[in-house]
């Protein structure tokens, strides 16, 4: 395991297998992250546990070698989402990724009815996944259809929301924490947020805190891992 | 303290360290920011100030919200002076100024104005048109102009972030240790003892009734609670009631009334301060007065037992 956790003592054996934990940052795809985490490595097979959304950061599972065939333990994890709900905008993909637009907001929206909505999420839900996703649909991806002005119809997903908490409310801003199962979209919760309040909402920030026990305060920026692999500490 | 109602009457100084927001019941989180700034204007000989908008930032932008407010204008005053803070500027949060930019704002007031060497901020902290004010956007401007931004993190209590919108919810949810917990101290609100319709006293329960001094001033969800009352500065022990009378009327309007232990004396007009320290139950309505009655004994009778509860963990 490559975290802040605990000093790397050894040349860790891509090839038989490493975790490492990654801070992604902003405004970069998580295969991105595994391009450069190749080259700083310089080792060839490696995979996530879990993409990230370019406009998300936080924790990044990335495996190597032998690992790799670890990943769907990792992929079935508990995760640890905080970010901010936006209300009042739209947009087709549900976050900043696509054309924002404005929606009214009802003049009743208090934060008592917001800290109540909030409630109804926790639980098993039914999801219906974004068109902005990268699941397949006849072989083709979904997001290749959306950008081409194409919805399809998708099956709702049953997903598991263990705890949904509001920070604080800065009207139209919600700050939250989710604690959700594999496959959930937070894209999707914002929108069915701002439905629930009858008004629309994006996802305006987002960050994965941890997956299962592992803490995003335990990963490495890339600039640090790059940093722990040039200057001959490892070897 | 010296407080400031216009921003033509605070005279510029560059040797300021500054913190910006609405700080609605300055709680523990506030509590951080705020002493940070009084920390380093003692250890670098800086002026300190604390810029807050009234009214509430959301009553402009969101007119037909209702708002309920943790602290009133002068309770929050107080509080920030208690701390440390030596200059208040209280800005009248309008239309027009909602539309100012964060970097305007920065460089027309902060900078032009008032002067400015240390801002201390938040972490998640918004101001200004569509709030693109931030630590980010601090950081990237304070070369320019030349200032150190200081990023306080959220503040947490039992793995809850503190923040004013969380401990309203508590206490509209009646869950008033958490909320005293994250405040700091224990919530309260003031008011003035009127005439009430004297029912209480043929209950055998007489009551003080309370306007608050402040109608935006928040009030727990419905219920009985446990307080201490403060009449001329001395403390008493009391059951608060925050209810709609359902027993008797439909009006739907609320009033606090508190019944003091032991307390016979006539208070009418006087100002009163009430702490409240414990929910007892929620509101309920009962068939008749002899039911009430009954469930009246039982609640001083469970008030007794959480006054001497607190004593005991004070002694």
């Amino acid at each position: 395991m490559i975290s802040k956790k605990k000093s790397l003592d050894y040349y860790p054996d891509f090839q038989n297998g490493e975790t490492i934990l990654i801070d992604k940052p902003l405004k970069m795809s998580s295969f991105r992250v595994i391009e450069k985490v190749r080259k700083i490595i310089n080792f060839g097979k490696i995979g996530h546990a879990g993409t990230l959304d370019p406009l998300a950061t936080g924790l990044l599972i990335l495996c190597t070698g032998n690992k790799t065939k670890e990943i769907e333990k990792f992929q079935n994890l508990k995760k640890v989402y905080s970010g901010i709900i936006t209300l009042g905008q739209y947009s087709d993909s549900f976050d900043l990724e696509t054309e924002v637009n404005q929606f009214p907001i009802p003049d009743d929206i208090d934060e008592q009815n917001i800290f109540r909505v909030a409630k109804k999420f926790i639980g098993q839900i039914e999801q219906l996944p974004p068109m902005y996703s990268a699941i397949k649909k006849n072989g083709k991806r979904l997001y290749h259809l959306a950008r081409r002005g194409k919805e399809v119809e998708r099956k709702p997903r049953k997903i598991l929301i263990y705890d949904f908490v509001i920070n604080k409310i800065e009207l139209p801003d919600i700050h939250f924490t989710i604690e959700c199962s594999k496959g959930t979209y937070i894209r999707s919760i914002a929108d069915d947020f701002g439905k629930a309040l009858r008004t629309r909402a994006i996802l305006s920030s987002l960050r994965r805190n941890s997956i299962g026990e592992f803490d995003v305060r335990d990963a490495f920026q890339l600039t640090e891992l790059s940093e722990l692999f040039s200057n001959g500490n490892l070897n | 303290m010296r407080v400031f109602n216009n921003i033509s009457e605070i005279e510029r100084d560059e040797k300021t360290v500054l913190t910006i927001g609405t700080f609605d019941g300055v709680h523990l989180g506030h509590q951080q920011i705020i002493k940070k700034v009084v920390e380093i204007s003692k250890s670098e000989s800086l002026r300190n100030l604390i810029i807050t908008f009234y009214p509430h930032p959301r009553k402009i932008i969101n007119p037909n919200s209702t708002i309920s407010l943790l602290t009133t204008q002068d309770e929050q005053a107080e509080i920030l002076n208690l701390l440390g803070i030596e200059n208040h500027l209280k800005i009248n949060f309008t239309r027009s100024f909602a539309e100012i930019t964060s970097y305007q704002f920065i460089k027309e007031f902060i900078v032009e104005r008032i002067g400015i060497k240390k801002i201390v901020i938040g972490h998640d902290h918004h101001f200004g048109k569509s709030r693109e004010g931030n630590v980010d956007f601090l950081k990237s401007i304070s070369a320019e102009f030349g200032f150190d931004v200081i990023e306080i993190l959220p503040f947490e209590i039992d793995s809850k972030v503190v923040s004013s919108s969380v401990i309203r919810n508590e206490l509209q949810n009646g869950n008033i240790t958490s909320a005293n917990k994250m405040l700091g101290r224990n919530y309260f609100f003031t008011g003035e003892v009127i005439n009430g319709d004297g029912r209480g006293r043929t209950l055998g329960y007489p009551t003080a009734n309370i306007k608050l001094d402040d109608e935006d001033k928040l009030l727990p969800m419905l219920g009985i609670y446990v307080v201490f009352i403060f009449i001329d500065g001395v403390r008493y022990n009391g059951l608060l009631s925050v209810g709609k009378r359902p027993t008797f009327y439909n009006d739907g309007s609320i009033v606090p009334e508190v019944f003091i232990y032991d307390f016979q004396s006539d208070i009418y007009g006087k100002k009163v301060k009430v702490e409240i320290l414990e929910k007892i139950r929620g509101e309920e309505k009962f068939d008749s007065a002899e039911e009430l009655i009954k469930q009246m004994d039982s609640d001083k009778e469970n008030g007794i037992k959480i006054f001497n509860k607190l004593n005991q963990l004070n002694n």
